[in-house]
């Protein structure tokens, strides 16, 4: 589990013994649907974690919350809480990148996901469905590979 | 000759001090009829011990699990009564606060596919969660519950004995609970006992009359063995104006789930008033009268309901007094689910 201000989850040691050019770092972004189906796990899975919802079953796959004068909501706050794991609108997302080098950095620049969405009229989405899985896409936007 | 009688007092001790722990540590067995249908729930992640389930009983009972210390799984679920409340209509929570729902009975739920009147949780180990942190019942969180359990020297020593581990986790909370709330199983009513034929003469006429009006009327849904199919049905009750609870819909999106709620067992349905899932009824007889005359007829009203239930007045009072022989004393008053004094 990653979480942007908890500086020691942002380092991700893979103990992988060899590393050639051209091999692919691939990883989802989620919870697999069937961790979502099988009761209470632990570890990063832990549903203490806040990451679990409780009223409707299932895994809270990313987090985004913050301010904006743009969201005319209660102290401008906005909250993007995005999960879901049934079809048609399954949030998980698998990413695969090429590597050219061992060490690489993950870059996650928000403004991927920023950029076309009017803060103004969509601030608040903290349910699975349509609308999350629209945003778990545009989440992709925000990564990239920095070699 | 003292030396004799010394000497085997103290194997007698230590016989059944060694006899004392094995208990402590048996093994439970999870038992149920044999022509009931498998469970639902795999039990892979219980340990199916007597320290699981006696921790999972502590909790259950522990109005540590709300935010300020007021309310306990058993403040809305109550062994005499079903595992479920009586005399309120709506769920209570902390500091007086009313609920949506009329909180459900609890028994046989390795069973269900889903849980809550809405079917929202999809597992019997997540169960627990919805209750800890909704707003109107306990206002707390599991995080909050397990930073809280952390600190407590008798739950720090009930993990280790379960989990040879003192640290509390969230997962290991919601394990224990599950371990407890899935052993409280019901099949010894009347009914069970009459259709196991362990005595002939158990059932009245009356009761065989109300057996079949039932099988015959109400079977589809509330199907033996179980008395729930475990679907979602719109009943025909008429939309609170007030609650506004659309029920499945909520969860699903589908306006084709609109007004449908989980079809509840009737076992201990004697003890578990008022009814429906926000209490609307009080006496079955309420109920039995909905199902005959107060079908409320909208598009996602279930297909087996678009006939009344026609019923001649002894075939009602049959039917109702079929219902009781679904009381189970044995689990009602099981002394291995009742508030744990000890400790």
């Amino acid at each position: 589990m990653i979480d942007i201000f908890k500086p020691e989850t942002l380092d991700i040691l893979l103990n992988t013994t060899t590393f050639s050019n051209g091999d692919e770092l691939s990883f989802n972004l989620g919870v697999s649907s069937n961790m979502n189906r099988t009761g209470a796990h632990s570890g990063a899975l832990d549903p203490s974690n806040g990451m679990f919802w409780s009223w409707q079953s299932g895994y809270i796959n990313f987090k985004i919350e913050g301010i904006s004068p743009s969201c005319l909501t209660r102290k401008n706050k906005f909250q993007f809480h995005i999960g879901g794991y049934q079809a048609p609108h399954n949030t998980l997302r698998r990413i695969t990148f090429i590597l050219n080098k061992q060490t690489t950095q993950l870059s996650i620049n928000l403004d991927g996901f920023f950029e076309d969405t009017k803060l103004a009229l969509e601030n608040q989405i903290m349910v699975p469905g349509a609308k999350a899985n629209e945003l778990a896409t545009k989440f992709l936007n925000t990564l990239t590979i920095i070699e | 000759m003292s030396k004799t009688i010394k000497f085997s007092l103290c194997s007698v001790l230590i016989i059944l001090c060694s006899s004392f722990l094995v208990l402590k540590n048996k093994t439970l067995i999870f038992d149920y009829p044999e022509y009931w249908p498998k469970p639902h729930y795999d039990f892979s992640k219980l340990s199916m011990s007597e320290n699981e389930f006696q921790l999972g009983r502590q909790l259950f009972y522990d109005p540590i699990l709300s935010k300020d210390q007021s309310i306990s799984c058993a403040s809305c679920h109550l062994q005499a009564t079903g595992f479920t409340h009586v005399d309120h209509d709506l769920s209570h929570g902390i500091e007086g606060r009313i609920g949506r729902r009329n909180s459900m009975a609890l028994m046989n739920l390795a069973w269900n596919t889903s849980f809550m009147w809405d079917g929202g949780v999809n597992h019997i180990e997540l169960q627990a969660l919805a209750p800890i942190s909704s707003k109107n019942e306990m206002d707390s969180s599991l995080k909050e519950v397990v930073d809280k359990l952390n600190t407590s020297r008798k739950y720090k020593s009930l993990f280790y004995n379960s989990y040879q581990d003192s640290l509390v986790t969230g997962q290991k909370t919601l394990l224990a609970l599950t371990q407890f709330i899935v052993m409280l199983n019901s099949y010894n009513s009347k009914y069970d006992k009459f259709i196991r034929n362990e005595d002939i003469d158990i059932f009245t006429q009356q009761e065989k009359n109300g057996l079949i009006i039932f099988k015959k009327n109400c079977a589809s849904c509330h199907t033996e063995p179980l008395f729930t199919n475990n679907e979602f049905h719109n009943n025909g009750l008429k939309l609170d104006p007030y609650i506004k609870d659309y029920g499945r819909m909520q969860i699903t999106n589908n306006p084709e789930d609109s007004l449908k709620f989980k079809v509840p067992t009737l076992r201990n349905i004697q003890f578990t008033p008022p009814y429906m899932h926000d209490g609307r009824f009080e006496t079955l007889k309420a109920v039995i009268t909905h199902y005959s005359s107060g079908i409320s007829h909208s598009t996602t009203l279930s297909e087996r309901l678009k006939n009344n239930l026609d019923l001649t007045h002894k075939e009602k009072v049959d039917l109702l007094v079929f219902l009781r022989t679904l009381t189970d004393t044995d689990f009602l008053f099981n002394n291995r689910f009742s508030y744990p004094y000890i400790n």
